[in-house]
């Protein structure tokens, strides 16, 4: 669950508040999960908001360095949370179950729906959805604060 | 003059901040600063800062709240979170996370190492 705020005269989105909710069958470091869960919803996030790869007609990847391909720092998401869903799985050792892509997964979307709903519902159907396709959509809808 | 060992090289453009020193009480990538540039001042590395007590109390405040995951901006985070707490030692929340914003994390989420900077501030009490 991602709560946003979308600033209608840069396109700048702010996430106020991130909630994720992981079925993660027995965690076995508990600590460890709880890193691991954090740090793939902040990933998730930052693929929805800002992470753009851009290639070269060759396929190529042209943003080689982080000064041009973004991630998320310290103060993108203060407001991160995870809740596990803690239950054993049978199938799984010690009734764990794979926790590495999990968190990924969710992210997008819920963040993608969270930007839908602050547009006013106009269909939006890829990632990562940055500041400049907001001001896209708000121009094109004649919302535009400019 | 002591020895300077850098932690890791930034791929000479340093945007992570996984490689970094402390110089003159300033926090530097160790990458993007030229040798001459040091000459006569005093430079702490992740090595040298290993012999303090201050680190001591940084690595188990981390390895408690489990603050690593791949371990990669390690170094940069404590050497980040060591300058940070030199300046303020109680800091609060949006203060570590303004301190530690030039260093990149992609593992953690960053939660777990704000926490473990917090706990480094109160069990180090007087360190600082
Ligand atoms: S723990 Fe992997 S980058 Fe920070």
């Amino acid at each position: 669950m991602i709560e946003l705020e979308i600033d209608t005269y840069t396109g700048c989105v702010k996430v106020l508040d991130a909630l994720g909710i992981y079925d993660v069958g027995t965690p076995i470091d508990y600590n460890v999960l709880i890193g691991q869960m954090e740090g793939g919803f902040l990933q998730g996030i930052g693929f929805a908001s800002i992470e753009t790869m851009v290639y070269d007609r060759n396929g190529y990847i042209r943003n080689n360095n982080f000064s041009d391909y973004l991630i998320p720092t310290t103060l993108d998401v203060p407001n991160l949370r995870v809740l596990l869903h803690d239950s054993e799985y049978s199938e799984g050792p010690f009734g764990a179950k794979g926790a590495g892509e999990l968190p990924l997964i969710g992210a997008p979307a819920a963040y993608l729906a969270a930007v839908e709903q602050a547009l006013g519902g106009t269909r939006l159907n890829h990632v990562p959805f940055t500041a400049e396709d907001v001001v896209a959509v708000l121009a094109k809808e004649g919302k535009a604060n400019a | 003059m002591p020895d300077i060992s850098f932690v890791l090289n930034g791929k000479e453009t340093s945007y992570a901040g996984s490689a970094t020193e402390r110089l003159l009480d300033v926090l530097h990538n160790s990458c993007c600063v030229a040798i001459g540039a040091v000459v006569g001042s005093c430079v702490v590395t992740l090595e040298g800062y290993r012999e303090t007590e201050r680190y001591a109390v940084m690595d188990k405040a981390f390895a408690d709240v489990s603050a690593v995951q791949c371990g990669f901006c390690t170094p940069g985070m404590i050497l980040a979170a060591e300058a940070l707490l030199s300046k303020n030692p109680h800091p609060d929340e949006t203060e570590i996370r303004e301190g530690l914003s030039g260093n990149l994390c992609r593992c953690t989420g960053y939660n777990a190492i704000i926490r473990a900077v917090q706990k480094a501030a109160e069990e180090g009490n007087g360190l600082w």
